[in-house]
């Protein structure tokens, strides 16, 4: 087996799951999410030179999970079409207080438009700071502060008070922008 | 209380609960990829698919403006079809089993046409080109052409094949010409040949049966402006082996093949060459090389006016070193010590491809990738990436642009 077969078998069986979710985060759905891991993974292991380094390939992934889905949501209103569909699990019968934030967020992160999902996901799962969501979305740091900020009242409509940290909380200028 | 917006998100991916089977096929994926590596190894090859080699020949002459003073190819005595000859009488009509359509090659992200369902594109527009090159598809659901039968696994990997074989092939002749070709190189595309070849003899063995092989059809296309042909192309290309002139089978059914249109002027009396001027021009297509009475279109393309070269950037900005088409700076930040990010607006469907052609043309410069959402280029001293615009900026391209 070659080394990036072995890379591919490893990254999956270890951290397949989460890549889909992570996917799912952007999506919100899982059956495209899985779609876009699997582009996801042909593009970055089909290159010339694919991915030989385990502890990269993740990173890679979920770049060009990212880079996938900005791509997609260019020619295509997909998410548009079925979000009617993935927003119905606010009410959950009876789930640990986690289970409740985890999805409520999930369901509530569905109904942002795709760019702002996406500030969200690299601000909040990936801890990139503004300037660096600017560079890897292509947009200027004040679009992002402002989509950042946006997206949280956004949430905050419908999950309450939501805490994005007291260090992202300087960077991202929440407070001030609203 | 309140949501820890970062905790949960962690909490989401990183702490959810097994689910089930592996998310993705990943033999499935594999073999998506081994193919993938296979395309790249062989469009690298001698053969030339030729899209970079190609196109960055007409991209580094791009910064010469188009003359709008350039005389238009005209010759009263030149049969149909020919380079200056009249198509006033040449029946221009849509052809069912036979047209074009926009290219991935130069327009990225364009689906393509063939693999989907339905019929053959009709007349429309191929849009809008900056570089001196522009590739087109040609499909054909004609029988005798092949077509009818949907591609299979196994006639992909056969296609695939061939193609790689012609590619090692041209290499081990490079090698052989004194071209500096590693074993490395030639070990990994014996390889990958091998693999390929049992994962056909696999599928022979059990019982499958792939379509036959497409014809290598002949097709001319014209470009024509003020009923005038003032470039041409055809298909098979002059040198090309059958291995890359046979067309693609989509699992439609249908066929096409990349056509490579120069949009210089052809040749009348030696003269002949030039940028075509900025303007919209018909474009049509007929089969074989005879005498022309029929065409099927017309199509319409369109090159913009020539724009200046990009002004706006810092004055330490490396334009030497990172060169971009002429278009107008839409934003910039950073400086040499951590980089820029630049956002250009560029006419044109194939400007990502123009743009990352000015980079590999530099000497030292090294593509590490090139697809449809963005190109990533080592060029001396800078890292650099492009990628498109998205969300209806569709003139836009995004530079990252960092320092080594």
């Amino acid at each position: 087996m070659a080394a990036w077969d072995q890379v591919l078998d490893d990254l999956v069986q270890v951290r397949g799951h989460a890549l889909a979710r992570y996917a799912a985060l952007l999506t919100g759905d899982r059956d495209t999410a899985e779609d876009l891991l699997h582009d996801a993974l042909v593009r970055c292991f089909g290159q010339a030179r694919p991915l030989r380094d385990a502890v990269a390939a993740e990173a890679y992934v979920r770049r060009a999970i990212l880079t996938a889905f900005l791509d997609g949501q260019r020619r295509r209103t997909r998410w548009a079409a079925v979000r009617h569909l993935v927003i119905r699990r606010e009410t959950v019968d009876g789930p640990e207080p986690a289970v409740v934030e985890r999805v409520s967020v999930e369901a509530a992160l569905g109904m942002l438009r795709p760019r702002l999902r996406a500030c969200v996901v690299l601000r909040f799962y990936d801890d990139l700071t503004v300037p660096e969501v600017a560079r890897r979305l292509g947009l200027a740091e004040g679009t992002v502060k402002r989509y950042l900020s946006d997206a949280v009242g956004q949430l905050e409509d419908v999950l309450g008070p939501v805490s994005t940290g007291t260090d992202r909380h300087e960077s991202v200028t929440v407070e001030e922008a609203r | 209380m309140s949501i820890d917006l970062a905790a949960v998100l962690h909490d989401v991916v990183d702490r959810g609960r097994p689910d089930g089977p592996a998310p993705v096929d990943v033999p499935r994926v594999r073999a998506q990829a081994r193919r993938r590596r296979a395309v790249h190894l062989g469009a690298r090859g001698a053969v030339g698919v030729g899209a970079a080699g190609a196109v960055a020949l007409g991209a580094v002459h791009l910064a010469g403006a188009r003359d709008g003073r350039t005389v238009l190819p005209s010759d009263p005595d030149a049969a149909p079809g020919e380079c200056g000859s009249s198509v006033a009488g040449l029946g221009r009509t849509p052809d069912p089993t036979l047209g074009l359509a926009r290219s991935s090659w130069s327009a990225p992200g364009f689906p393509a046409t063939a693999s989907g369902p339905g019929a053959v594109p009709g007349p429309g527009d191929l849009g809008t080109y900056v570089g001196r090159e522009v590739w087109v598809q040609a499909v054909s659901s004609r029988p005798q052409d092949g077509a009818g039968e949907p591609a299979t696994e196994l006639s992909s990997l056969q296609d695939t094949l061939a193609l790689v074989e012609q590619g090692y092939t041209d290499r081990l002749a490079a090698r052989a010409a004194g071209k500096d070709v590693s074993q490395d190189e030639l070990d990994e595309r014996a390889e990958t040949v091998a693999a390929l070849q049992a994962s056909i003899d696999a599928r022979v063995a059990d019982g499958e049966v792939p379509p036959a092989t497409p014809a290598v059809a002949q097709v001319r296309v014209l470009v024509t402006h003020g009923e005038r042909v003032v470039a041409t192309a055809v298909l098979p290309e002059e040198g090309t082996s059958d291995a890359v002139a046979v067309w693609n089978r989509a699992t439609s059914g249908l066929l096409s093949e990349q056509v490579r249109l120069g949009l210089v002027t052809c040749t009348v009396d030696g003269v002949g060459g030039d940028p075509l001027p900025a303007g919209t021009y018909e474009v049509v297509v007929a089969r074989g090389g005879g005498p022309l009475t029929s065409a099927s279109g017309p199509w319409t393309l369109t090159i913009p006016p020539h724009a200046s070269a990009a002004s706006g950037l810092p004055g330490d900005f490396p334009v030497d070193a990172v060169p971009m088409p002429p278009g107008t700076v839409l934003a910039v930040a950073g400086d040499a010590a951590a980089g820029w990010t630049v956002e250009l607006d560029v006419a044109g469907d194939d400007r990502l491809f123009v743009a990352a052609d000015l980079l590999t043309a530099l000497d030292g410069a090294k593509e590490e990738g090139r697809d449809p959402l963005g190109v990533t280029v080592d060029v001396p001293g800078w890292f650099v990436e492009i990628h498109p615009g998205d969300e209806g900026d569709e003139t836009s391209l995004f530079y990252e642009v960092r320092p080594r």
